[in-house]
């Protein structure tokens, strides 16, 4: 009887050993970024763009692609036919200084655990910027991007749950009538001078 | 003194009652026949002109009322073929739907603002038309959660879709922007 007893515990432990094993894998190989930290910086900032684009959003926004006819739209909803989410954080300030590395490090953190490799690094010392492109690689696909993108003045993180073509991704850019970040920063720039 | 002549006449009057006879005879009865007033001529009724006038009335009535039904009826069913056979989405049917439904109110409304009197308006609304009518708003008012749960699925479906849209642009963007840095720096070469 006692035997009986001792090997269902034994089972028991063993059982919750391997789900939370499990979950623990799982997490750590989750693509999805933990950004709320960043949100803070809404207060300070001069301009502020928090996108959350979830599965349930995801879901009503591939009814609504699928059944258009635009070639433009055709391609979105063939790049997000496997995604769960996207999330971006944009955060534009009004003189520099107003947001720390602390805050940029909380995030490159996240994107030292094991499945992310950075794919791509731009620094440039003449305004501060510095691009990194963070890939979670799961078996031959991409299964998740994270974009870093930090300014003197600006500081963008862009998050992307699932699998993505990266190069369906990029012809997107000044599609659906919207021109390209560039092209909005530029003609910033000439009005200012 | 006797009194029988107040009763019989017989006997010797009293002069006071003579003097009474003498003033109230002019006003005793005096029988003569009944003379009524003369009666003007009677003037011959135009009875026949009465009755053909009749009959015009009733002849515009009913041409009236034939051509009101006719008119009515057709409208009517072309208009519900038409919303019948128009394809679309629900909210295009309901759509549809609505519109004929004020089209009926219109046509009605038209009709009652004509010189024709009210009550022979409404008696000769085709009652077809009238059921038609009827059936139709009660399908719309019917479908009306539906069609407002509808039109919330579309907004929120536009919304998601801008807000997809918006971060795939970012996304998109930046991805770009490395790349147009990477390509600018390998243009520049190494010592650059």
């Amino acid at each position: 009887m006692k035997s009986i007893i001792m090997g269902a515990i034994r089972l028991i432990l063993f059982s919750s050993l391997l789900i939370g094993c499990t979950a623990v894998t799982a997490f750590a190989q989750s693509a999805r970024l933990q950004l709320g930290t960043l949100d803070r910086l809404s207060l300070v900032a001069d301009q502020t763009v928090d996108v959350t684009v979830d599965q349930n959003v995801l879901k009503l926004a591939r009814i609504f692609i699928s059944k258009s006819k635009k070639p433009d739209e055709q391609k979105v909803a063939e790049l997000i036919s496997e995604i769960e989410g996207i999330y971006v954080k944009h955060f534009k300030f009004e003189k520099p200084g107003q947001y720390s590395m602390a805050d940029v490090e909380a995030i490159r953190a996240q994107l030292q655990s094991p499945g992310w490799s950075r794919m791509a690094n731009v620094r440039s010392k003449r305004n501060g910027q510095n691009l990194d492109v963070y890939t979670m690689i799961n078996g031959n696909k991409v299964g998740g991007l994270a974009v870093l993108a930090t300014e003197d003045t600006e500081l963008t993180v862009v998050n992307i749950v699932g699998p993505i073509d990266l190069e369906k991704l990029s012809d997107l850019e000044g599609s659906f009538g919207i021109p390209g970040l560039e092209i909005v920063r530029n003609r910033d720039k000439s009005q200012k001078e | 003194m006797r009194d029988d002549y107040l009763w019989d006449g017989s006997g010797e009057p009293d002069p006071e009652t003579e003097r009474l006879e003498r003033t109230l005879q002019k006003l005793r009865h005096q029988p003569k026949p009944l003379q009524l007033p003369a009666v003007p001529a009677r003037r011959q009724p135009f009875y026949g002109l009465a009755a053909a006038a009749a009959v015009v009335l009733l002849v515009l009535a009913a041409g009236t009322w034939v051509a009101l039904l006719r008119r009515s009826h057709d409208t009517a069913s072309e208009r519900l073929l038409t919303a019948r056979r128009t394809p679309g989405t629900l909210s295009s049917i309901y759509g549809a739907a609505d519109s004929f439904a004020l089209t009926i109110d219109e046509v009605t409304a038209k009709r009652e603002a004509n010189t024709l009197p009210e009550q022979l308006t409404r008696e000769s609304r085709p009652r077809r038309v009238v059921e038609e009518r009827q059936t139709v708003v009660a399908a719309a008012r019917k479908r009306a959660p539906l069609r407002r749960r509808d039109e919330r699925l579309m907004r929120e479906g536009e919304m998601a879709k801008e807000q997809l849209m918006l971060a795939l642009h970012y996304a998109s963007s930046k991805l770009n922007l490395v790349q147009r840095k990477i390509q600018a720096n390998k243009a520049s070469g190494p010592a650059s």
